[in-house]
């Protein structure tokens, strides 16, 4: 049965549910029915229980009052009786002590003392169980109330008191002796606690217990001896009984009381005068006892009551339900209706009552309900359908806007952006087109140099966000694809797999990727395409929009721009690069003259030592030395002369660093030093603070260079054959802060401080008009031959790279000056290019080192020893190898150089690397960085160090290998 | 929280006073057990100082005993501390004293010699609900009071008399000599009283004549001839006689002034001190007394030698009495294991001695009625003869023939 309520607004609390109340109300009921009837029992049981414990105690007390009154009575009669017998008044005093005497013997428990006293009250004779008494012991008694009772004919019964003499529990009796009159009084001390005894033995229950007062209600007996002691005479009139005892005296009138008894506890406690004496007893019943059935009876009615209670609440729950139930069957209906399912079952339609009638009634409303709720829903739908046909329009309207300006702002923010080179700029352009539109593949390919395929340039995946730069399509093989391309301005397959254009990338492509939509635009310069730009959207098919592919070939358009531009950086770079070439070329006359002097410093003493060695058989050690301090201050000029060669005609990516144009200055003095024209006087002026600025230093030395040079021929080619040859070149550095005569005349710079470079000559000098062209390309004002006109062409290049400004004065005969302003670079400088030499990273290991060059060998091995590694050599490749297979497992990385005999480096690094796939290979090389070993970097060489290499860029290289994971 | 935390505080402060308990506790186990308090009660001065000294020796000797052998094996060792009192033979000096030892906290007292003392006494220790061991006391209403606290090892008067009077007639089988005709005379305390009462309930019951029954007052007595002279006029074929130490002397000396050759029968009073023969010397000779106790028993002959060691005289049936009551309550302590006078009562009450080693009376053994009597004390008669006290009644115990005057 479905419970689950339809409208919990309906939902009736289960505490308020009618099951609920009726059981309640039931319970009440059942509860206050057996509470009213059990209270009315046990109020009843209680008094009938009071009351027979009443009875029992006032049948004890007056058995006991009877005991008590018999006892004293009998011990009267028998007195009386022995007094008669002995015929006391008669006896001689001597007679009257025996037969006193004979009494006291024989009832040795019943009387303690016997006095007889004449009718003057005094006493004649006196006996007893504890004294004997002498004649001056006895005395006269007239005055005690024992005796006048007595004399007057009356029997007089004292309290029960302790005897002094005996601590015996006693009472005294008084009674005359008649014959015809009265002619003496016999007094006895009786023994009361036999009497006690036979009390006790007369039990009240288990606990009851009985004492005796006096008439004036004071403790006289219990059956306790010390309880007696302790208390004898304490006046027990706060005792109901008691004060009862005394006011009325009167048996008929006794009530049972029930309060706190002799021993402190509750008690139910009554009392019974005892006849032929003036005392009561007192019976005490504790109520835990006396009333114990009460208290049964009452737990039987408690567990009754909680019986009654459950048993009231299940059958009250029970029948409640059984009445509920149609209600909540046909509520469960309703409430169904209510929610809508008109065609709910009508539980309980079958019931002959009056569920039955509700229920037929609810069948015709239903009916009606259904009929009209059918029209109404129809009504609704058409209403619907229309309402969302509408809003399906609008909301597609409102998604192309949200499109076109998503696809407006990233073309926008692309075109914001100049980037310096190809490669990021593909990366950012693939990524906005894949949000833009949004795919979760686009890529970038172009074609080869032959195109036979394209390659791909860069793969962005949006849903990894990265890219990947892998792929060739071979247009052998996708002919109908290719031909696409060349014809269409935009391919647009919304079905890839099915579209006849792009159906053959299917298996090799489509498939592999899970492509289903495909919009590829081919890139095109200058009419020709180069490449192609394709957006993949996986596992989805998308339905292309004339504005997704504008967006497409607007996106392309901006490759085009970056290829473009990429295409303009390159040749640029190569002018600069062949322009630098000229410029070596220019100083390689002088070169040449000083690397011919370098090399008789080498070539000389080597002769000189020969020919000694030939003459004399012996070198002398001296000579020797000699020598050897001659060739190696030769050999060091050669090597720095070919190093600084070198490091300027490098082909390298110009990395800006902080440059200290002051160390650029003295590099530049240095070549000049050796290449100009010994004519012409060298003034370097250098900064005397950093003259730091943000740009590359190669750069900057082929700048400075180039000005060098140009000054130096205006001081001696540019001259006329018969003039002086020579001059004053000063080159000088400053800083020139913010706001200085610089800044006024060239408002366009930006603010902060410039390093100005002031390169002056005193050579031929130009005039106006060949100012206004040194800077252009080709343009020279030397004989054919002399120059390309490409050097301040390039200098201006460079300058305008760095932000840089650069002003001529000229004029002719006098000189020229030419300065160059950089922005100074304000932040801490790094001082690339110089690091401190006694901070090399450590490491260890054992590294194997194979050249066939002793000397290399050599000076890897100390370099590397130096800092903490262990080495292995080898001299040549074949050597390498073998010594790699015996050690390859201790081995953490291998030197390697390129060319040897036996084996190349190529070969060897093969071999090894069968051996270790993972092995770590420094390649080492004379050669530059260039094709041939781009091939071996490329079979997973991990680095390359170009030789000659310094200690540093050994150890260097050498660390950054080894922290490789 | 408060609460909460208030509670936690309790908890923990509850718990801590357990753990110091515990160790106060732990460290009590260290200590020696607390001795058990024990009153001595007896008449140290006064006219009865001599015969109060004889039972105090008694209690001493069982203690020093019972101490060391260990003390009450059930309360851990614990060792029996005497605490003396002295009645002066007078009922309200007993009455003071035993209220003021039962509040040193005595777990039981030991006394008191004088039936009229034993009365007030022992009532007030019944009302303070503390056992009291009555070594000697013949009073018979002693233990027909009621009284749960109050214990009697001694026999009631009634035997005594009973005792007496069978002997006096069993005297004619013994020597020839029939006594037909007695003569009594007592002092009127409880004592006298009592013992001439059953004295004359067992001559009615077996037939003999009272001739004469003089009483007197003993304390302060100086001369007894009067009496005596009264007695012989009566011509009585025996006296018997109910004294303490001095009226005792006083009699004797008027009857051997007078001449009477009758036998003279006392009831375990005077005439049983080692001071009656000490005074009278010879003329102590013959006379004849009712005893508890004889160190010709076997039982007694033991006690006696150690009785003679610590105290350098032969011991009394009032000295062994006060030693028996004392071995009763050790008996009774190791029973109830408690000092708890309620518990250590009803110990008492179902205290039952085999004679042996520790039961010394000449009895079959020792057990108290529901009134605290001690129902096996069985009596003797002993007669001075040479200075000593020879037992020669009943058979049983004999241990001379009873010897008459020419």
């Amino acid at each position: 049965m479905q419970k689950k309520n339809p409208n919990p607004g309906d939902a009736v609390p289960w505490q308020r549910s009618l099951a609920v109340q009726l059981s309640w109300t039931s319970i009440l009921i059942t509860v206050a029915t057996i509470a009213a009837v059990g209270l009315g029992l046990i109020w009843i049981a209680r008094s009938a229980q009071r009351n027979s414990a009443f009875l029992v105690q006032e049948k004890s007390s007056e058995a006991m009052a009877q005991l008590i009154s018999d006892y004293v009575i009998n011990a009267v009669a028998s007195l009386q009786l022995l007094e008669h017998i002995k015929n006391l008044d008669r006896l001689p005093p001597a007679g009257q002590k025996e037969a006193l005497e004979s009494i006291i013997i024989q009832n040795p428990s019943l009387f303690s003392q016997l006095t007889f006293l004449d009718l003057s009250g005094t006493e004649t004779v006196k006996v007893s169980r504890f004294h004997t008494f002498l004649p001056g012991e006895l005395g006269n008694v007239a005055a005690e109330p024992a005796f006048r009772t007595a004399f007057a004919g009356r029997l007089y019964v004292s309290p029960v008191f302790v005897s002094p003499d005996s601590g015996l529990l006693s009472l005294r009796i008084a009674l005359p002796v008649r014959r015809s009159r009265i002619t003496g009084v016999l007094t006895a001390e009786v023994n009361a606690l036999e009497l006690w005894r036979k009390v006790m033995q007369i039990r009240i229950g288990q606990s009851g217990y009985a004492y005796l007062v006096d008439k004036d209600g004071r403790f006289v007996a219990y059956q306790e001896l010390s309880t007696v002691l302790q208390r004898f005479g304490e006046d027990m009139r706060r005792i109901p009984p008691v004060a009862e005892f005394i006011l009325g005296a009167a048996g008929d009138k006794r009530r049972p009381h029930q309060y706190r008894g002799l021993t402190n506890e509750s008690v139910v406690g009554t009392y019974a005068p005892i006849a032929g004496t003036d005392w009561a007893v007192i019976v005490e019943w504790p109520v835990q006892e006396a009333l114990a059935g009460v208290r049964r009876m009452q737990w039987y009615l408690i567990a009754l009551g909680a019986l009654g209670m459950l048993v009231a609440g299940g059958c009250g729950f029970w029948i409640s339900r059984r009445l509920v139930r149609p209600m909540r069957a046909l509520t469960v209906t309703v409430q169904q209706m209510a929610a809508g399912d008109l065609s709910a079952e009508l539980a309980e339609e079958e019931r002959p009552d009056e569920a039955g009638v509700l229920a037929r009634a609810f069948r015709r409303m239903q009916a009606e309900l259904r009929m009209l709720y059918g029209n109404l829903e129809q009504q609704v739908r058409e209403l619907r359908r229309t309402q969302e046909t509408l809003r399906q329009s609008e909301e597609e309207q409102r998604q192309n806007a949200a499109r076109l300006m998503r696809f407006q702002a990233t073309l926008l923010e692309l075109t914001e952006h100049a980037y310096s080179d190809l490669e990021t700029a593909l990366k950012r352009i693939t990524e906005a087109a894949a949000r833009a539109l949004p795919v979760e593949r686009v890529s970038v390919w172009l074609f080869n140099s032959d195109r036979s395929a394209i390659l791909c340039q860069d793969l962005y995946l949006l849903n990894e966000n990265r890219h990947e730069k892998s792929g060739t399509l071979f247009s052998s093989r996708y002919p109908r694809y290719f031909k696409a391309l060349e014809n269409s301005r935009c391919i647009a397959a919304d079905e890839a797999h099915m579209d006849p254009r792009t159906s053959e990338l299917s298996m090799d492509y489509l498939e592999p990727f899970n492509i289903f939509s495909l919009l590829d635009v081919p890139i095109r310069l200058q009419g020709r395409i180069v490449g192609v730009l394709c957006h993949e959207k996986i596992r989805d098919l998308v339905r292309w929009t004339i504005h997704d592919q504008d967006f497409a070939i607007a996106i392309v358009n901006l490759i085009s721009l970056a290829l473009e531009s990429a295409e303009r950086r390159k040749l640029e770079a190569q002018l600069i690069q062949s322009q630098k070439m000229e410029a070596i070329g220019t100083l390689a006359g002088g070169l040449a003259h000083d690397f011919n002097n370098m090399l008789a410093g080498l070539t000389g003493p080597v002769s000189i030592l020969k020919y000694n060695l030939a003459v004399n058989q012996t070198l002398q050690p001296k000579e020797l030395s000699r020598m050897l301090d001659m060739m190696d201050e030769a050999g060091a000029r050669a090597v720095a002369m070919v190093r600084q060669l070198l490091s300027l005609s490098r082909r390298h990516e110009i990395t800006l660093t902080t440059v200290d144009l002051n160390q650029t200055l003295k590099s530049v003095m240095k070549i000049c030093m050796n290449t100009l024209d010994k004519s012409i006087e060298l003034a370097p002026k250098p900064c005397d603070k950093k003259a730091w600025v943000m740009g590359d230093s190669t750069q900057m030395e082929q700048v400075l260079l180039n000005l060098c040079i140009n000054a130096g021929h205006a001081m001696t080619l540019m001259r006329a054959k018969d003039e002086k040859q020579g001059g004053r070149l000063s080159v000088a550095i400053q800083v020139l802060p913010g706001g200085s005569h610089f800044h006024v005349a060239h408002p366009e710079a930006a603010q902060g401080d410039y390093v100005q470079l002031s390169v002056q000559d005193t050579g031929v000098g130009m005039d106006a008009k060949t100012v206004a062209r040194i800077f252009d390309p080709f343009f020279t004002t030397k004989e054919q031959g002399q120059g390309t006109g490409l050097g301040l062409a390039v200098a201006y290049n460079i300058v305008k790279q760095h932000l840089g400004f650069i002003d001529v004065y000229s004029e002719p005969g006098c000189g020229t000056t030419v300065n160059v302003y950089l922005p100074a670079y304000q932040g801490a400088a790094t001082e690339a290019g110089r690091p401190d030499e006694n901070r090399l990273p450590h490491g260890s290991g054992l590294i194997l080192v194979v050249d066939d060059e002793e000397i290399v060998r050599e000076v890897a091995r100390t370099i590397l020893e130096k800092c903490g590694y262990e080495v292995l050599l080898a001299h040549d490749g074949q050597e390498g190898v073998e010594l790699f297979a015996r050690r390859h497992q201790e081995i953490r990385a291998v030197v390697l150089d390129m060319v040897m005999p036996r084996k190349s480096g190529k070969d060897a690094f093969i071999e090894m690397q069968k051996i270790d796939p993972d092995l770590k290979v420094l390649l080492a090389s004379g050669f530059r960085l260039d094709e041939r070993v781009e091939s071996v970097l490329s079979m997973g060489v991990k680095d390359f160090i170009q030789k000659p290499y310094s200690m540093r860029q050994l150890v260097e290289s050498l660390h950054r290998l080894l922290s490789e994971p | 929280m408060q609460n909460r935390s208030g509670f936690i505080f309790g908890v923990t402060g509850i718990l801590l006073l357990i753990f110091s308990i515990m160790l106060f506790t732990g460290c009590g186990k260290e200590e020696p057990p607390a001795a058990v308090k024990v009153g001595m009660l007896f008449p140290m001065s006064g006219a009865l100082a001599d015969k109060g000294k004889d039972s105090a020796a008694g209690v001493t000797l069982a203690v020093e005993e019972i101490n060391a052998q260990g003390g009450i094996a059930a309360l851990g060792g614990a060792k029996l501390e005497l605490i003396s009192g002295d009645t002066q033979g007078r009922p309200e000096a007993g009455e003071q004293e035993t209220e003021r030892l039962i509040k040193t906290g005595v777990a039981a007292l030991i006394g008191t010699y004088q039936s009229s003392v034993t009365k007030p006494a022992t009532q007030v220790a019944e009302r303070l609900e503390t056992p009291f061991i009555v070594s000697i006391s013949i009073a018979d209403v002693i233990t027909e009071r009621g009284f749960r606290y109050t214990f009697r090892i001694q026999p009631k008067a009634r035997f005594y008399g009973r005792d007496q009077v069978r002997f006096l007639v069993d005297l004619g089988r013994l020597t020839g000599y029939v006594v037909k005709r007695v003569a009594l005379l007592h002092e009127n305390t409880d004592f006298g009283t009592a013992a001439a009462l059953a004295q004359k309930q067992a001559m009615h019951e077996y037939g003999l004549e009272l001739v004469a029954e003089i009483s007197y007052a003993a304390e302060g007595v100086s001369d007894l001839s009067q009496e005596v002279a009264q007695c012989l006029a009566a011509k009585p074929d025996a006296i018997l006689e109910v004294t303490y130490l001095n009226d005792s002397i006083l009699i004797q000396k008027a009857l051997v002034k007078a001449g009477a050759a009758i036998p003279l029968l006392d009831t375990a009073g005077g005439t049983v001190s080692p001071e009656y023969i000490q005074s009278l010397g010879a003329l102590a000779e013959g006379t004849l007394t009712s005893a508890e106790f004889s160190k010709f028993t076997t039982g007694g002959k033991d006690l006696n030698g150690r009785f003679h060691k610590r105290f350098g005289v032969d011991i009394t049936g009032d000295s062994a009495h006060a030693y028996q009551a004392a071995w009763v309550l050790k008996d009774a302590l190791e029973r109830a294991g408690s000092m708890d006078r309620k518990k250590l009562r009803a110990a008492l009450a179902a205290t039952d001695m085999p004679a042996g080693e520790h039961m010394i009376l000449p009895a079959e053994r020792l057990r108290f009625d529901a009134g605290g009597q001690n129902e096996f004390a069985q009596l003797f008669i002993v007669q001075i003869q040479n200075g000593e006290y020879i037992p020669v009644w009943p058979a049983e115990y004999a241990a001379g023939k009873v010897r008459l005057k020419p």
